[in-house]
């Protein structure tokens, strides 16, 4: 049971939940799906004195595409987006990311938005959205902004986001049909925690050519690291095994402050970026119909 | 704490197909209204941090686990719990076999155990093993090891297509 009084509100719009946000400043924690705070708040970690619920809010629950892109609303649940055929059609990497996200009850409450603001190093979609190239849209009272994914993660549970501001949306792109995504999580169970995790996109041209690259790891640093150097090596060149072991060892080396702790000592850390990558560029390469020889 | 903060709420559920207006308080987790409040002590606490699935409840006819549901965001749910999957006194396909397939033992994750099964059964027909072993992955028991767990799963699944 929680200790801690609270009082507790579910505004009925967007505007309402700012207002209380500004009016309650850091007092103040939103509540989605509650897989992440409401187990904090039992362990006594966490204490909020108001809780904005914005789960009676209309309409902050969707998956809409345009001709090059989708848009997810903040309380979209992991179990929609794992099962939209919208999304498993044009935005493969980011449902099966869903998918693996700790057991079917939790993900039949928690959201996108809920995990991306919570930002825990360890989450299934992090690196995904880095990868991607997302776009965050964020209301404030003083308006909207956006955010892209690489920007807006700090550090662990710390992100861009102020006090009074709520994420209204995430933006990623529609893959060509031509490119090969994957994502891989390296957990102790079935569900856990990642010890690091890895997604890619690649993008390989009719003489097998690497035309576009997109990879970045989680789990292991504090945020999610954006793969630039081991993007740049192998775009432009046929991925050969030889190529994805230099990937490895590019990633290996750009790893630089892997964290410690009971499931995971840094140096295995730093291996398992590399053993990730090469695992994930592999599985894009099958999924793109090519094979690294 | 400071002052005079309000720290009850007016809850109104529909708890195993009965209307239940209780005063609960504004803190407590719908586990919490669920045993204390509603006397129904079927839905057990393992762990408090969203892991052990023993709190598994039906809420909107989504299997949730109920010690990450605040009370008050249950206002104007509805709520099935163990006590609610019996009808008529007849046990439902999923109690029957766990009982004759010896899918328990203590028993302390069972209804927990039954509520995720009925959801992986609600969302697939006949799931293999692989799937009633991912179904379950929300809900951890101490006793059995799980064989006749996914045994009685299983068993479960049949007789429920061979009446559909």
């Amino acid at each position: 049971m929680i200790t801690q009084v609270f009082s507790y509100v579910a505004p009925s719009s967007v505007d309402e939940a700012l207002d209380l946000l500004k009016k309650h400043r850091d007092e103040a924690k939103i509540i989605a799906g509650g897989q992440s705070l409401v187990p904090l708040m039992n362990l006594g970690v966490v204490s909020p004195r108001v809780i904005v619920d914005l789960n009676r809010i209309k309409g902050l629950s969707y998956i809409r595409e345009d001709r090059d892109y989708l848009y997810i609303g903040p309380t979209t649940t992991h179990t929609t987006i794992e099962a939209s055929p919208m999304l498993v059609k044009n935005c493969t990497v980011l449902s099966e990311a869903a998918a693996q996200i700790a057991d079917p009850l939790v993900r039949n409450r928690g959201t996108i938005g809920g995990s991306v603001c919570h930002s825990d190093p360890a989450a299934d979609y992090l690196p995904v959205l880095v990868a991607l190239d997302a776009e965050f849209k964020i209301a404030s009272p003083r308006g909207r902004r956006h955010v892209h994914a690489r920007d807006f993660f700090k550090g662990p549970m710390y992100t861009v986001l102020g006090t009074d501001e709520i994420l209204m949306e995430v933006k990623v792109p529609k893959l060509d049909v031509g490119s090969g995504s994957a994502y891989i999580k390296l957990a102790l169970v079935e569900g856990g925690f990642a010890l690091a995790n890895c997604a890619g996109i690649l993008r390989i041209d009719r003489s097998n050519v690497c035309t576009e690259a997109r990879f970045s790891i989680g789990g292991v640093e504090s945020k999610p690291m954006r793969l630039d150097k081991a993007e740049s090596a192998l775009t432009g060149k046929k991925i050969t095994e030889a190529e994805t072991e230099k990937a490895g060892d590019i990633v290996f080396q750009t790893v630089q402050k892997p964290m410690s702790d009971i499931h995971a000592e840094a140096p295995y850390r730093r291996e398992m970026a590399r053993v990730l990558t090469k695992r994930v560029i592999r599985m894009c390469l099958k999924r793109c119909g090519a094979s690294s020889k | 704490m400071r002052g005079k903060q309000q720290m009850k709420v007016p809850l109104a559920l529909r708890v195993n197909g009965e209307e239940k207006k209780i005063e609960a308080d504004v803190r407590a987790l719908l586990v919490d209204v669920i045993r204390d409040d509603l006397g129904l002590t079927g839905t057990h606490v393992g762990c408090l941090t969203g892991n052990c699935g023993a709190c598994t409840v039906l809420l909107n006819g989504v299997a949730v686990k109920s010690c990450t549901v605040l009370g008050v965001q249950a206002d104007g749910s509805e709520v099935l719990t163990i006590e609610g999957l019996a009808k008529d006194g007849q046990l439902h396909p999923l109690q029957k076999a766990f009982i004759e397939n010896h899918g328990l033992q203590c028993g302390y994750c069972t209804p927990g155990m039954i509520l995720a099964a009925h959801e992986l059964l609600r969302k697939t027909e006949n799931p293999s093993e692989d799937e009633i072993r991912k179904g379950i992955s929300g809900n951890l028991c101490r006793c059995t090891g799980y064989q006749n767990i996914t045994k009685a799963i299983r068993a479960a699944s049949r007789a429920m297509q061979k009446t559909a």
